[in-house]
């Protein structure tokens, strides 16, 4: 279902309900269909610079959007976060924090790194469509066909 | 009392004396043996005199009976009888005149005897003439017996006559020496008199002059005195001032009528005249023992000058002079001096007492260490006397810090921090270091006095409090996160459950459902207000001057637009700048308010006043609504965390929300406070300080 050159969303969730859940919502509006979900950031650096095609050509897959929950094993969000914003090639890329609480002092940091909104967990329709309305990808709604 | 020149006067002027009266004696002596050789001389004269008037006498009678003889005329012999008579009168004086001269009385007897014999010779002749004429008469007088007789006669007066002009050569001679003895001696006399008259004008003259001198020398005494800037007085005997000066008359304020008339223990000070009286009735001794005293005497306004009299003592009169002076003002100098000496001490004391000390030179070698800087370093005084301070140093600071603290201290200014030291067996101490740099008159840093406190054990305490507060702060990240993440799990399922599966549920599996969720919901909520109040402690208070009236309407706008209760009438003054940090005060307000809406949410008309009033220099802000209110018993509980009035299910809450205002005015240096009463409503009051306090 996921095709490796379509990337739209890159989930990075260390949970796994978590992650089931964001994806459930996600599925609910069909925005979904081209979502990558890795288990934190190293596998999340890994997918995005570590490619090579067929010709052994390194090969960036640059997802549209990144929802980047911030406490997670090896590197967490907030080191993934500034490493993405310090390369040229991924700067770029909106990145929405997901949080466990809006009093989080973590927000406040991610910001500052660059981060372009946050989403309270669990993550509910109403909520992502706020946060993507606040960094302006209507796009990604629009490719997607509600029905 | 004589002086050897009084002595020398009073012995010349006896002797002097003694000289006038002997002179005065020969004077008188003299006269008299003037005036009796006078007499003598007199007595001579008249001798001769009588002698001749005898003589003369006898001629007469010779011749009248001479001269009748011849005339028979008896005029002749008329005159006889008186002529006899007279004889006989000189010769009588001649017997008084001579008694004391034998040779002479026994001539003029002689003389006496032949003048009888021949003047009855002449009446013999008279006789005969008158009875047998001029011729028997003549023959008889005719014998040369009656010529005989008065040859005799006028031998014999011609030998006294020569006797007596001896006499009289002689006496005049005596008369003459005795004379001129008499004028020596008056001459002495009056040489005498003369020298003692002068020898007194010139000593009147003299004590005039020394008089005079006394005089002047007194009047520059009484001047002396009087004008003299200190006290002057004369005591007797029986405790009275007698004499004193204008001075004490001006330092007191009395009269000097008024000292003189009252014993002067009565100006002594109560405390004074025990001291002041044994000294004066043992005054030679006490004298001796120490020349100046010093005790405090009453005005006339009531208060009291300090004095300190040295004073001498009469030896003859037994007074006393004594020369005070007012020292009131070096007595409170005194006063302040030992005062501040006295707190000088007790400062020292206690700063011995609390602090550790080292006085270094201007090197740092150590001069004085007091105990407690021995018993925390473990070194003994000798150890650390001369030492430098090095000796102490545990090289835990780097080189900046100890050149940071000289460059401080040899500017002459005071270095303050926190050092690591070692004790002499290598273990840690703290010390809070104060080091002032202690100056000599050129400003130039002759020591240092280290001023220390250990505060080890705080510093020990610092450093677990740092490791708890780390912990603290990770606890507060899983909470934050890990205890949240089940939560999730449970309410997300749930939704699917109630979503996904509606149509197997009954209507008791979907309230069950329900109940699920609301439960995580709090939960969640109770972690998020947790977390916000754990936060506050760390979070940093930035202050500045904000508009509280704009803040409380935004809040009021945000707050009645979720709100779905009952239309609110809202009471609103105008409020003064706060001077706080806003987004903390935010906070107080909207927890406030939020309250004030939610507990007068069942009052059909509910009301909200938010106002301020100045109390104690600060302005109190208040809000008040007619809700629900409060059991005044419970309201110590009020701001504590997870404590609540009132049951959830009636007002939903966590009971954090005032605790977060509690905490935040308190960080803030400021007061919250509530009044209320149930059903009555609840006023909530709370103060910050001003900008200038």
């Amino acid at each position: 279902m996921i095709t490796e050159n379509l990337i739209d969303v890159l989930l990075v969730e260390d949970n796994n309900d978590d992650a089931e859940l964001t994806i459930r919502e996600l599925k609910k509006y069909h925005l979904a269909n081209n979502l990558h979900h890795v288990k934190d950031g190293e596998e999340a650096l890994k997918f995005i610079f570590d490619n090579k095609d067929a010709n052994g050509n390194y090969l960036l897959k640059m997802p549209k959007l990144i929802l980047l929950d911030i406490k997670m094993p090896k590197i967490n969000g907030i080191e993934l976060l500034e490493k993405l914003k310090q390369d040229d090639r991924t700067k770029l890329i909106p990145v929405v924090i997901l949080t466990s609480s809006k009093e989080d002092p973590d927000i406040k940091r991610c910001y500052e790194l660059g981060a372009n909104s946050y989403i309270v967990k669990p993550v509910h329709f109403s909520s992502f469509a706020e946060s993507i309305k606040n960094i302006g990808l209507y796009w990604i709604l629009l490719n997607q066909s509600p029905i | 009392m004589l002086t050897g020149f009084n002595k020398k006067i009073l012995l010349l002027f006896i002797i002097l004396t003694t000289g006038v009266i002997l002179a005065g004696i020969a004077t008188y002596k003299t006269q008299q043996n003037v005036k009796d050789t006078e007499a003598w001389v007199t007595r001579t004269d008249k001798v001769i005199t009588e002698t001749k008037e005898v003589i003369t006498s006898l001629k007469d009678i010779v011749l009248a009976a001479r001269g009748f003889v011849i005339t028979g005329n008896s005029l002749f012999i008329k005159p006889l009888h008186t002529t006899k008579t007279k004889l006989y009168t000189h010769l009588q004086n001649l017997n008084n005149l001579t008694a004391d001269n034998s040779t002479q009385t026994a001539k003029i007897d002689s003389l006496k005897k032949l003048i009888i014999i021949r003047s009855n010779f002449s009446d013999s002749v008279i006789q005969l003439r008158k009875e047998k004429g001029f011729a028997i008469a003549k023959k008889k007088f005719s014998t040369i017996n009656g010529e005989h007789y008065l040859e005799e006669i006028l031998q014999l007066h011609n030998e006294i006559i020569t006797t007596e002009n001896d006499l009289l050569t002689t006496r005049k001679l005596a008369n003459t020496k005795s004379y001129q003895y008499f004028i020596l001696s008056f001459y002495l006399l009056l040489a005498g008199i003369l020298l003692l008259l002068t020898i007194a004008v010139f000593i009147v003259w003299q004590n005039n002059l020394i008089r005079n001198k006394i005089e002047t020398q007194l009047m520059e005494y009484k001047s002396f005195f009087n004008n003299n800037n200190d006290l002057c007085i004369v005591a007797n005997n029986n405790g009275y001032f007698e004499t004193v000066n204008q001075q004490l008359e001006t330092t007191l304020g009395y009269t000097q009528k008024e000292i003189t008339a009252t014993p002067f223990i009565t100006f002594l000070h109560s405390d004074d005249v025990a001291a002041s009286m044994e000294r004066y009735k043992n005054y030679q001794v006490a004298h001796k023992n120490k020349p100046t005293t010093i005790n405090r005497y009453r005005k006339k306004d009531g208060s009291y000058v300090w004095i300190e009299w040295r004073s001498i003592p009469n030896t003859i009169t037994g007074k006393i002079y004594a020369i005070g002076r007012n020292i009131t003002e070096r007595k409170q100098i005194d006063e302040i001096l030992q005062n501040t000496l006295k707190d000088l001490a007790n400062y020292k004391y206690a700063l011995n007492e609390s602090s550790i000390i080292a006085i270094t030179d201007a090197n740092g070698n150590m001069q004085h260490v007091n105990d407690n800087f021995c018993t925390i370093s473990k070194f003994n005084r000798e150890e650390l006397i001369g030492q430098n301070m090095r000796i102490v140093n545990s090289g835990y600071h780097n080189k900046e810090f100890f050149s940071h603290l000289w460059h401080t201290i040899l500017k002459g200014e005071i270095w303050k921090g926190e050092i690591r030291d070692y004790t002499k067996d290598k273990s840690i101490f703290w010390v809070y270091t104060v080091i002032v740099p202690l100056q000599d008159d050129t400003h130039t840093t002759q020591q240092y006095i280290a001023i220390m406190t250990d505060f080890t054990a705080r510093k020990e305490a610092e450093f677990q409090l740092d490791y708890l507060n780390k912990e603290l702060q990770s606890f507060s990240y899983s909470v934050s996160h890990d205890l949240r993440a089940p939560l999730r799990g449970i309410m997300g399922f749930t939704s699917i459950l109630e979503e996904e599966y509606a149509a197997k549920l009954d209507d008791e599996a979907k309230r069950i459902t329900h109940v699920i969720k609301n439960n995580a919901t709090r939960m969640g909520i109770l972690i998020d207000d947790l977390l916000a109040f754990s936060r506050l402690g760390r979070q940093p208070v930035s202050k500045r001057i904000f508009s509280t009236n704009t803040l409380v309407k935004e809040i009021i706008e945000e707050q009645t637009r979720e709100n779905t209760h009952n239309s609110i009438e809202w009471q609103i003054q105008t409020l003064p700048p706060s001077f706080g940090d806003i987004s903390l005060m935010r906070q107080v307000w909207i927890n406030l308010i939020s309250n004030a809406i939610k507990y007068s949410g069942n009052n059909n008309h509910p009301t909200i006043e938010i106002g301020s009033f100045r109390q104690n220099n600060k302005w109190v802000f208040f809000i008040r609504d007619n809700g629900v209110g409060f059991d005044e018993k419970y309201k110590e509980k009020l701001f504590k965390v997870f404590q609540r009035l009132h049951a959830s299910n009636e007002f939903e809450g966590t009971g954090i929300g005032l605790a977060i205002v509690a905490k935040i005015i308190t960080n803030h240096g400021g007061e919250v406070w509530a009044e209320g009463a149930i059903n009555k409503g609840a006023t909530f009051y709370f103060t910050i300080p001003d900008n200038q306090n």
